[in-house]
């Protein structure tokens, strides 16, 4: 009788310190919570049956209260496991394109001058050169107004 | 012809329900199972309410011997199933373990591991209408791939460490429901039990309610035994020694190879949660007598989820 009233206490002791983490708000107290109240009044009930049959109500709630205790332990750690090893996730679209060197369609693209097929690179390299020798070398007669030119004629 | 059109009608009326949007707005998708509409979020919904509290539900019937029906209200807003019914229970264990379940959720909800508000929800919805003499008959037809008849002969410590373990639970289980069940070893073969054996396991299952067939049948799909949950209905086992002797070979191999955390362990919790959750919800519909004369009806105060540690080292110091 004691030793099954030790091991009444000691279940009593795991489910405080189980439930104890669900209660977050200030000012309450787990023995304020109704789960608490129901399983402290369970108790009381199983108290007052001194029969054979409440020796057997006692065992049958110690099991369901051991069940219990199990069953918040088993969650508990289930989730530190969880946490502890829960991945990044994948990466998102962004980051993938970042990572290959693409830009995503809601970003602005870079206004670099695209080079046309029909241009010839003579013309080119001569307009290249000829901005170059603008201060007087040789006459730009890519375009046909310009002063040097018309100085010629 | 018509078999086409039937299919395009099903499926236009699956697409104007799929252009319903959720509450949430977002990445939402629907399940369309052939009994009713399921609709699940990839993102993990976030814990909206403060306050769960347990009422008995208003009784509309006038005899003074009906039994109470409890309900659960999250910030007054009353919890509902899947399928879209309010959340009822006449067993006030259940009520306010599934209360207590809703309450321990952090800033976002795990629902995959509420395993007291899916067996009740089950057990109310029952959405693949099943009886208990269904759940009796899987239950039978799970004892012939029983987890400990089937023997290791390969490596002589696991033989011996299966004989000396679960030989008792057999020979005890073999004696409570007169049942000859063969031992099998070196086949994957399931044996096979003579239907008139069953009778008396029969009997004792079928002489439960439903919701506690129900907590039965999901410990012993979770042990993949019979044998084990029955044992720790008849309180001769606890729920982990009962996942430690299904998992016994587990146990074994990792212990000589080694283990990895986030796979055995992990598996070891998440069976043990799902265990003790099934004999739990059997528990409280068989053995845990109804009590109707505490006043639980003051309110629990409401949870403050921005609690800090501080607020919880002050309860612990009291």
């Amino acid at each position: 009788m004691a030793g099954s009233r030790s091991e009444a206490f000691n279940i009593l002791r795991c489910l405080y310190r189980e439930l104890r983490p669900s209660v977050n708000a200030p000012q309450t107290h787990v023995y304020e919570t109704q789960v608490w109240k129901y399983i402290v009044g369970l108790c009381r009930q199983c108290k007052t049956q001194q029969s054979t049959q409440g020796l057997e109500v006692q065992k049958n709630l110690e099991q369901t209260g051991r069940s219990y205790v199990l069953y918040l332990q088993g969650s508990k750690e289930y989730h530190r496991i969880s946490d502890e090893y829960k991945g990044a996730g994948e990466r998102s679209a962004d980051d993938t394109a970042k990572l290959l060197g693409f830009k995503m369609p809601h970003e602005p693209k870079d206004n670099k001058p695209r080079r046309s097929k029909s241009q010839s690179p003579s013309h080119d390299t001569l307009s290249s050169e000829s901005s170059s020798n603008s201060k007087g070398n040789a006459p730009d007669i890519s375009n046909p107004r310009s002063e040097q030119i018309s100085s010629l004629r | 012809m018509n078999a086409s059109n039937g299919l395009l009608r099903v499926i236009q009326n699956a697409s104007v329900n799929l252009s319903r949007n959720s509450q949430s707005g977002k990445n939402v998708g629907y399940v369309i199972s052939g009994v009713f509409k399921r609709h699940y979020s990839p993102q993990p919904l976030k814990r909206i309410y403060a306050c769960v509290n347990v009422n008995p539900a208003s009784e509309t019937s006038s005899s003074p011997d009906s039994a109470t029906t409890y309900e659960i209200t999250l910030d007054r807003k009353k919890l509902r199933t899947p399928a879209r019914n309010i959340f009822q229970v006449d067993n006030p264990g259940v009520a306010y373990t599934v209360g207590a379940e809703w309450a321990a959720q952090g800033k976002t909800l795990a629902q995959s591991s509420m395993h007291l508000t899916a067996l009740s929800n089950t057990s109310q919805d029952n959405p693949t209408k099943k009886t208990k003499y269904d759940l009796s008959t899987e239950i039978l037809t799970l004892l012939t791939s029983e987890t400990i008849i089937f023997r290791s002969p390969e490596d002589s410590r696991l033989w011996e460490m299966q004989r000396d373990l679960w030989d008792p639970v057999l020979y005890w289980f073999q004696d409570e429901f007169s049942i000859k069940i063969p031992i099998v070893s070196g086949t994957i073969l399931c044996p096979t039990i003579p239907e008139d054996s069953l009778v008396s396991l029969r009997n004792f299952i079928l002489s439960h309610s439903f919701e506690a067939v129900q907590g039965l049948a999901f410990s012993c799909h979770t042990l993949r035994s019979v044998i084990l949950p029955i044992a720790v209905a008849k309180n001769r086992l606890r729920a982990d020694e009962a996942v430690r002797l299904s998992r016994l070979e587990i146990d074994f191999q990792s212990s000589h190879w080694g283990k990895v955390e986030w796979a055995h362990d992990l598996e070891y919790y998440d069976t043990l949660m799902r265990t003790s959750a099934g004999m739990m919800f059997y528990d409280f519909h068989t053995k845990i007598p109804y009590t109707s004369s505490q006043d639980l009806s003051k309110e629990s105060k409401p949870l403050d989820t921005t609690a800090t540690e501080s607020n919880a080292a002050a309860v612990e110091a009291k």
